[in-house]
């Protein structure tokens, strides 16, 4: 029994690449071809294949969206993308859609076939140099530089200037009650600004009255 | 005794006969007696208790009952009475025996002694009436002497009596106890002993004077036992027995001690009053002032004798005394308190104005007594007072000046804030006339719009109250020719600011508008725009020459405003144009931009990537030559292909990475991140929050994306340091950004000048036209802080992505 694909891409020149590249593997069957997003949707729908290889890149629905639609509407259909992007984004977003297997298109042809095998039998295939450990790093570095409680952030002396600020006293004031310079005084002042996300003094007033820092 | 009663005689003889011997001598021959006559000792008994009688008479040999038991029986039951007893022998042992039992008398029963019976009687009754009598005086003289002696004992003055000579012959206790001695002791000693030495020499003339006058009293000094001196009053009266002299004394030593403390005291508030440091004057029942304390003599300069009574008004300055004088007279009359100011003449004679408050005030008996007065001298204090009020004056004078000038202020203030607020200058105009009536009150206002020649009414203000709308609607229609109305043509072409018409009846020329009452005075000011008059204010009032020049003056401040707001809107509306048409420009250039860029990009991943894709995996598919024959120039021709989809990729992605518009901000930025780590070995630190799985509008995701490349670059080409920090924070109002690194800095001000850094420019750029604000903070050698906030209301998309 061999596995029924469906190749989209909206260019000709790669899904006939691809194609040739199939065509030699008996047990691969290549059953359809779509150039677009809609066109890949109603394609699975009436051929039910047992596999997609599916382009990211293509005018009018994105990649992305095809291969959510195609695996929330046939479950039983699974997807591998074939993809310039070798970036772990790219990757993570397609994996959160669904998709089983991501290949790049600069890797070797060995790798489709391989991929396709894998994901056929229900595992899933990231090519080379993408891996599981990877995305896990990707996600760990974009979680890393998040900042939680913006209050927290701040540095003793933004938090006093804080405090005096939103009780109303100016720069220069707060500059001669602290013993330091105006200008260090607006310098940490829209630091804090900054951390608190916060655009006017409008904001800081009302902020330090909803961390209770003023009456 | 009285004659006309008979002496009744209780006689008492057993032998009849001479029972009636007696009987005729007493009864018949004498008359003056009544007999009660008893024989046994039994009737005599029973007759001693029942009867009255005056004298018992009896016979000295009864039966069984002898004369000597009369006497004691009768003595037994009236002692007094007197018992004459009768005898027939007359023998001397009877007559010893009974007059030793208390018989008054005796006499023999002859008839000799019998006739002169009477006799006798009457002798007996006369000796025991002087006996009687005499036991009588005795006793008063007796009880008399025990009352003097208890007075003199016990009287608490001290009496004594002395002899000529001063010797004591006799004092009381209260004496002994005054002088300090007995009695005994007393009467060894000369009173003249007590009295101090000083006085001695008088004391021949003290007792010649009293001596002379029977008595005498007044008061000297004694000195007593151990040295103790008292004051005496005394009363002495001479020979109250020949040759004694009573002094009766009398201690008064605490009394003249409180006397003089009285004094004392009297005298120290006398003082205090006369020094007290306020004028203090008082006048008695008649009204006529009776006391003036020291402090008023020395104030006024005069003695007491020229100031009581009535001497004081004439210290009083003549303008004021008849008013003094009425104020005290009729608190006076109605015993109330008063209070006057007045002048009153000092020493030096000056007048010096005085506050006196007079109250009525009543003697111990709380009778009303006169009037008490305190005078202050407070010329000083209305000096001041006077002064104040000056300054008050002069103060308020100024405040109604400085009121005056704010408001022409604030009137003018207000025109120019409704001319530069409200660019619609017809709206301001509106309100213009309504302005200046704040401070010129004018009844009527027009303004004139001038065109072509011709003056037409725009705007009028006052006319509702004495115009129907159908008449100012004619108003508004009406057109005047400047030429031929002559105060507008004088305006105009005498090129002046503004002009008064002081009476319009005197002004000949006035244009009458049919149905308009005609003005008395008028004023008017031309609205010059490049000396060109473009309106003219006009004012009217009803009375003439109501308009002064500082309405002139007002009235042409107005219109300057009016003129520069007017030349101000025009220039303000040319350059909001200009600059809404650079901003749109501006926008649509950023648009291009980068719609180019993504056409660029994706033409470069899209065609040229994927042909190069496809002819890869032909070049696999198609020329399936053996492995071992693949020439090197296939191998080679292989490798370049593969080198040139990284680099078309790397292309694209430099001009617009299209995971900003597939992924969002975050995995385009963490990938550029990583890039230029690799590409140029820095650092950066990236903190964010609220941006994971979170998508925003494309304009701000491709803004923030591309500040922060600029940043980045800017980093790269000019801080020389290996590390920066980027943080992104997104709160629900603003996306705020911050690139700061601690590098070279530079000198903001030049790099702005210069107009070489298009990096800071780009930002700047994308920051306005979000809306968003800048904050660039770098000196040289000092680092560099981008700041950005991007305001996010309403564009905010969330769409969280499911794990």
């Amino acid at each position: 029994m061999s596995v029924r694909v469906i190749l989209v891409d909206d260019h000709s020149v790669v899904r006939k690449g691809v194609r040739a590249l199939l065509e030699k593997e008996t047990d691969l069957d290549v059953v359809g071809e779509a150039s677009n997003g809609l066109d890949a949707i109603e394609l699975v729908s009436k051929m039910r294949p047992d596999l997609v290889v599916l382009d990211l890149m293509m005018p009018g629905m994105h990649g992305l969206e095809v291969a959510r639609r195609i695996i929330q509407e046939h479950p039983g259909t699974r997807v591998i993308v074939l993809s310039m992007h070798s970036d772990e984004g790219y990757v993570l977003a397609a994996l959160r859609n669904g998709v089983s297997g991501y290949v790049l298109k600069d890797t070797t042809e060995d790798q489709i076939v391989e991929a396709i095998r894998k994901v056929s039998q229900g595992e899933r295939y990231l090519s080379p140099p993408i891996s599981e450990r990877a995305i896990e790093v990707y996600i760990q570095k974009a979680r890393q530089g998040q900042v939680g409680d913006p209050y927290e952030t701040l540095t003793n002396r933004e938090r006093e200037i804080l405090q005096l600020s939103a009780q109303g006293l100016s720069n220069p004031e707060i500059a001669t009650r602290l013993y330091i310079s105006p200008r260090t005084v607006e310098t940490h002042r829209s630091n804090l600004m900054h951390k608190l996300g916060l655009a006017s003094q409008t904001d800081l007033i009302r902020f330090a009255l909803k961390r209770g820092l003023i009456d | 005794m009285s004659s006309n009663r008979p002496i009744t005689v209780l006689y008492i003889d057993d032998d009849l006969y001479d029972q009636e011997l007696v009987r005729h001598a007493l009864e018949v021959e004498d008359g003056g007696f009544r007999i009660l006559s008893a024989t046994t000792k039994a009737q005599f008994e029973q007759m001693l208790k029942c009867e009255q009688f005056d004298i018992v008479l009896s016979d000295f040999n009864i039966l069984g009952f002898e004369g000597l038991e009369v006497i004691e029986l009768v003595k037994s039951h009236l002692p007094e009475m007197a018992v004459i007893i009768l005898t027939g022998t007359g023998s001397e042992e009877i007559a010893v025996k009974a007059t030793k039992a208390g018989a008054s008398d005796y006499v023999i029963k002859t008839p000799s002694h019998i006739q002169r019976l009477s006799f006798t009687i009457r002798a007996v009754l006369e000796q025991q009436q002087l006996v009687r009598q005499k036991a009588l005086v005795e006793k008063s003289l007796k009880e008399s002497h025990q009352r003097l002696d208890a007075l003199f004992n016990h009287t608490l003055d001290a009496l004594v009596l002395i002899n000529d000579e001063g010797g004591i012959i006799d004092a009381n206790p209260a004496a002994c106890e005054m002088l300090g001695y007995s009695l005994d002791e007393l009467r060894e000693l000369n009173a003249f002993k007590f009295i101090p030495v000083n006085q001695h020499q008088d004391r021949a003339e003290f007792f010649e004077e009293l001596l002379r006058q029977g008595k005498k009293s007044g008061h000297f000094e004694i000195v007593c036992r151990d040295s103790v001196i008292r004051s005496v009053e005394y009363n002495s009266v001479a020979n109250i027995l020949p040759s004694v002299h009573l002094f009766a004394l009398r201690d008064i030593t605490a009394r003249l001690d409180v006397e003089r403390k009285l004094v004392y005291a009297r005298d120290y508030y006398l003082t205090l009053f006369h020094y007290f440091p306020a004028l203090i004057w008082r006048s008695g029942l008649d009204g006529l002032c009776d006391y003036f304390n020291y402090t008023w003599l020395a104030f006024t300069g005069r003695t007491l004798e020229q100031e009581i009574g009535v001497g004081w008004v004439d210290g009083v300055h003549p303008d004021d005394r008849q008013g003094v004088l009425n104020a005290y007279q009729s608190a006076f009359n109605r015993h109330q308190p008063f209070e006057s100011e007045y002048r009153l003449r000092r020493y030096d004679g000056e007048y010096r104005w005085i506050v006196n408050f007079g109250r009525p005030y009543h003697d111990l008996d709380g009778q009303f007594a006169g009037y008490i007065g305190t005078c202050f001298d407070v010329s000083e204090q209305k000096r001041q007072r006077q002064e104040l009020e000056k300054a008050e004056i002069e103060l308020k004078r100024s405040y109604a000046q400085e009121r005056e000038l704010r408001e022409r202020a604030e009137v003018l203030y207000d025109i120019s804030n409704v001319l530069n607020l409200r660019l619609d200058v017809e709206q301001a105009l509106e309100k213009l006339l309504g302005i200046i009536a704040r401070v010129i009150p004018f009844q009527k206002g027009e303004i004139f719009q001038i065109e072509d020649g011709i003056a037409h009414v725009s705007h009028l203000y006052g006319y509702d109250s004495i115009c129907p709308p159908e008449m100012q609607l004619k108003l508004f229609n009406f057109n005047f020719k400047i030429e031929s109305t002559r105060n507008l043509r004088e305006i105009v072409e005498q090129g002046r600011s503004s002009m008064i018409i002081e009476d319009i009846e005197q002004y000949e020329g006035w244009v009458k508008i049919e149905g308009v009452e005609p003005p008395r005075s008028w004023l008017g000011a031309p609205v010059l725009i490049h000396n060109q008059p473009i309106a003219i204010f006009s004012l009217s009032h009803s009375e003439p020459g109501f308009f002064l020049p500082r309405h002139a003056e007002l009235l042409e401040a107005a219109a300057n405003q009016t003129a520069l707001a007017l030349e101000n809107v025009r220039l303000y509306n040319d350059v909001l144009a200009s600059r809404q048409r650079l901003q749109q420009l501006s926008s649509k250039l950023v648009e291009v931009q980068e719609l180019e860029r993504r056409q660029i990009a994706q033409e470069l991943h899209d065609e040229i990537g994927q042909a190069l894709t496809g002819l890869k995996l032909m070049m696999k598919s198609e020329l399936p030559l053996p492995s071992g024959a693949r020439s090197k120039q296939w191998d080679e021709a292989n490798r370049l292909i593969s080198d040139l989809l990284n680099r078309v990729r790397e292309m694209s992605l430099n001009l617009r990475p299209a995971m900003l518009d597939d992924l969002g901000l975050l995995p385009a930025l963490l990938w550029q991140f990583d890039r230029i780590q690799r590409q140029a070995g820095v650092e950066i630190v990236f903190h964010h929050k609220g941006i994971i799985d979170q998508r925003f509008d494309t304009k701000i995701e491709t803004a923030t994306y591309r500040i922060i490349q600029e940043g980045l670059t800017n980093f790269l080409r000019h801080a020389g340091t290996k590390k920066i920090e980027i943080s992104i924070l997104v709160s629900e109002q603003v996306m705020s950004l911050r690139i700061q690194d601690e590098g070279a800095g530079f000198n903001l001000e030049e790099v702005r000048a210069s107009k070489i850094s298009t990096g800071l420019t780009n930002i700047q750029e994308r920051v306005t036209l979000l809306g968003g604000k800048l904050q660039i903070r770098t000196q040289p050698g000092e680092g560099t802080q981008i700041l950005a906030w991007i305001p996010l209301s309403g564009w905010i998309e969330r769409r969280s992505r499911e794990r």
